[in-house]
């Protein structure tokens, strides 16, 4: 954690046959929550199995982007499909489990795992 | 003991964000840890996503109001929007099982478990946040 460096929200997507890698980098703060909601929305809506959204580059999220991790999780699960998250650094490992959404994601090491 | 510092703010969820860099600031000054740090800029991101959205529902013709006052004992920050207040009491826990799927409501939990101290005015439309430096 390095609160001192602020680098841009950025999303990187690969599709897979069965699995999208959502790579998320940067600090998912409140005027960034729209575009990943409409992001994650419509990749959860897609005949994906699995939506990994690999975490390890993103160093801030607020409540609002817990919000569009959320969205996507009820869509892709609708479609009996799941969001998994992988390698939360440790302050937004803590902000997920403050408010207990590690319960609700399987979390993975890195994305080799949650694609397997 | 220093004064308060005081901001005023288009209620835009871009433009609010403005008031973080100064404070942000002011804690490193005063050597606040980077883990206080990191809470004080998820409590200020909750308290002024709230006020936008729910304080003054998104009506760009409203004003937020920041005031903050950082020593090197304990950081005290206050936000008021221009809307009609809400109850504490009255907000559900997002933690408990018919809420956890919801993709709002954890906006004040995360700002209570972060500082150490929050409260609101009588009417509701203004929150104080404490941080102590320790």
């Amino acid at each position: 954690m390095e609160p001192q460096k602020r680098r841009p929200f950025t999303i990187r997507v690969e599709r897979g046959p069965q699995c999208v890698v959502v790579r998320l980098g940067g600090s998912a703060t409140i005027d960034q929550a729209d575009l990943l909601n409409h992001e994650l929305r419509g990749l959860a809506g897609e005949p994906f199995r699995r939506v990994v959204l690999d975490l390890s580059d993103m160093d801030f999220i607020c409540s609002m982007g817990l919000g569009a991790l959320i969205v996507a999780h009820v869509v892709s699960q609708r479609r009996k499909a799941d969001v998994v998250l992988v390698a939360p650094q440790p302050a937004v490992r803590e902000v997920l489990e403050t408010t207990r959404l590690s319960m609700i994601f399987p979390i993975f090491a890195d994305v080799a795992s949650a694609i397997a | 003991m220093s004064e308060f510092s005081r901001l005023v703010t288009q209620s835009d969820l871009t433009a609010v964000r403005a008031v973080e860099p100064p404070i942000l600031a002011e804690l490193r000054r005063h050597r606040y840890t980077d883990e206080a740090v990191f809470a004080v800029r998820l409590a200020l991101e909750e308290a002024l996503a709230n006020a936008v959205n729910h304080g003054n529902r998104r009506d760009a013709s409203k004003r937020i109001r920041v005031e903050y006052r950082v020593d090197g004992r304990q950081a005290v920050i206050r936000i008021r929007d221009e809307g009609p207040g809400f109850r504490r009491g009255e907000v559900a826990d997002p933690t408990s099982p018919e809420n956890i799927e919801k993709p709002c409501g954890r906006g004040i939990m995360l700002m209570e478990a972060y500082m150490n101290r929050i409260r609101w005015n009588r009417k509701g439309n203004q929150v104080e946040m404490v941080k102590r430096n320790e």
